[in-house]
């Protein structure tokens, strides 16, 4: 199927889009939220979950030109902050792990309720990606997209702890920390400071103990995963491995066109990576024209 | 353009205006600019922070490419005319009593740019902003002196290191590193930078514009101290932009501000990043920017 796509202009005004900002609440708890959708009523909604901590930061724009893409094509999309992250209520320390999922649920329910929406689907970057795997099982949506997501949250998280490493290291010029002694202080119930992010141990245990990896999934609708690499031609075996286990989900492969670890790259609408998942959308009988 | 405003229970009349850094949105790196608004909306202002456009959640569209490539944009006054549109918007809803300026790295240039020319203005924060130009080539060609420094430090505290000695010895060390660090290190001692006023073109936009001076930034700070209105530079102490900030502006330009001594501040955070991201550094820039602004507002009290 030969589609072609613009995406250069996505974020210029479009009278095709309406835009709404505001907050739902969970809970009682404000969650940020900005809703992108068609003129007409939509043929399906989609809810974008955030990655971690300075992933999100740097990557923010590239959900809103996305959710800006699918808009212009008649797919209402949802961009939101979870508690205690964005532009939400709380703090980053008060948000549990199950906060997030639960931010999830939420929105999308409300979501679905306000607009109608007959076909429902979720899709996150990275660590967003676990969460609406994660989500899934229970919202059970009509498709879930994955962009590189994260399969071995043991290691990912064990990984972060290295960024305050670095920080002991410019700071006070040597480790007086390793990551073996933080772990132990975030079990003691220390607030651990990542990035400028207050880390608890109910997060961090939580969050590494809740992966992808060998997980089963009781999950049947469409899926898609996206491998984002420089290698296109190879695919990691973890994420063969969660092919494996979401039933008749399909994998593709982008190259990176834009980094989530360092902003080095402006690219607001990666054209590959938005195509491909549109692909997958028009296959799946999800979007009803072209841009 | 799209935005947040925090509103106090009790306002105090002053009106904060933050400024995105370069091309990162209103939240910030580690949610630093929602907290810092929380802090001076619990003190009585009105906080206000956006994205500018092309960033964000805004409408507009910056050109892909290298990131780099648009920092000297910035740093020029890029956003100014998103700015005061801004606050056109925010004085004719809100009508403040006093409005102040806060901006983080590049967004510190869009709040000094944007107030020199806006009478309206009645201070700036200034915190970490850069006082060069970045010119891309130059930035990923050469090591800046701060980062010289650190591997210096770094060298010379493994000096008596056994293992450090071994892997010098064996070959293992980038020897290209030490050299590199020390030529730098050595360099940075001879002075060259005279931070003339604006005027210059060349100053600001002649070719290999890194490690030069921004007249736009100096030309700013001229208006606004020169029209008696005050500006606070917060400058944390691990950061390559307070290295260029003491060497090329501090030391040798604010000596010819004597006269106006009393409409500049500057203090430093000490053991603070870029970003203020450890914990005790963002306390100590919230009570700095707290303490400063509120005095803004009590002499303006006492005026009335």
């Amino acid at each position: 199927m030969e589609i072609s796509f613009n995406f250069t202009d996505v974020n210029a005004p479009n009278p095709a889009i309406r835009e709404q900002h505001g907050y739902l609440l969970r809970n009682g708890k404000h969650l940020f939220s900005a809703e992108f959708l068609p003129q007409s009523k939509p043929m399906a909604g989609i809810v974008f979950c955030s990655p971690f901590g300075e992933e999100k930061i740097r990557t923010i724009r590239i959900y809103v030109s996305f959710a800006r893409a699918l808009a212009a094509m008649g797919i209402a999309a949802i961009c939101f902050d979870y508690f205690g992250d964005g532009d939400s209520e709380g703090d980053f320390e008060e948000a549990s792990f199950e906060d997030r999922l639960a931010d999830i649920d939420s929105v999308y329910r409300q979501f679905g309720d306000k607009h109608s929406l007959d076909k429902m689907g979720l899709m996150g970057l990275r660590w967003g990606g676990t969460l609406a795997a994660i989500a899934a099982e229970n919202l059970n949506p009509e498709f879930l997209i994955l962009w590189e997501p994260i399969i071995d949250t043991q290691k990912y998280f064990f990984d972060h702890l290295r960024i305050n490493l670095a920080s002991q290291m410019l700071i006070e010029g040597k480790i007086l920390k390793n990551r073996e002694q933080l772990i132990k202080e975030l079990e003691a119930g220390k607030i651990l400071t990542v990035e400028g992010y207050n880390l608890t141990g109910g997060v961090y245990f939580k969050a590494r103990d809740c992966g992808l990896k060998d997980r089963k999934f009781d999950f049947r609708g469409k899926s898609l995963i996206v491998q984002i690499a420089s290698n296109t031609e190879k695919m990691r075996p973890e994420l063969l491995g969660l092919q494996q286990a979401l039933v008749g989900s399909e994998i593709t492969a982008v190259p990176r066109e834009f980094e989530w670890e360092k902003t080095q790259t402006w690219q607001p609408a990666p054209p590959l990576l938005f195509g491909e998942t549109i692909k997958f959308l028009k296959k799946n009988g999800f979007l009803g024209r072209n841009i | 353009m799209y935005g947040i405003i925090h509103h106090p229970s009790t306002p105090n009349g002053g009106l904060i205006m933050m400024f995105n850094i370069g091309l990162h949105y209103r939240v910030c790196h580690s949610r630093l600019f929602v907290r810092q608004a929380r802090e001076l909306q619990r003190a009585g202002f009105i906080v206000a922070r956006f994205d500018t456009s092309k960033v964000g959640y805004s409408q507009g569209e910056l050109a892909s490419g290298r990131a780099i490539d648009s920092f000297d944009s910035i740093q020029t006054g890029l956003f100014q005319s998103d700015a005061r549109l801004c606050v056109s918007y925010l004085k004719g809803k809100l009508n403040p009593r006093r409005i102040f300026f806060w901006g983080l790295c590049g967004g510190a240039l869009t709040a000094i740019i944007t107030a020199a020319k806006d009478k309206d203005i009645d201070g700036v924060i200034f915190v970490a902003g850069p006082v060069t130009v970045t010119s891309a080539d130059f930035e990923l060609s050469h090591l800046h002196p701060f980062d010289a420094n650190i591997l210096i430090l770094g060298y010379i505290k493994r000096i008596l290191n056994p293992a450090a000695w071994l892997r010098f010895l064996s070959g293992k060390t980038s020897y290209r590193w030490i050299f590199r660090s020390l030529k730098v290190k050595l360099l940075s001692k001879i002075p060259h930078h005279k931070g003339e006023l604006a005027n210059d073109n060349e100053t600001v936009t002649g070719e290999n514009k890194g490690d030069r001076f921004n007249g736009v930034f100096l030309e700013s700070f001229d208006i606004i101290v020169k029209s008696g209105r005050p500006i606070f530079f917060l400058i944390p102490e691990l950061d390559q932009a307070t290295y260029d900030f003491e060497r090329m502006f501090a030391g040798p330009i604010l000596s010819r501000y004597t006269d106006f001594a009393g409409y500049f501040s500057i203090a430093k955070v000490p053991k603070a990043n870029h970003t203020f991201s450890t914990a005790e550094s963002t306390l100590k820039l919230f009570a700095l920017t707290g303490q400063w602004l509120l005095k803004g507002i009590d002499l303006d009290a006492k005026a009335k």
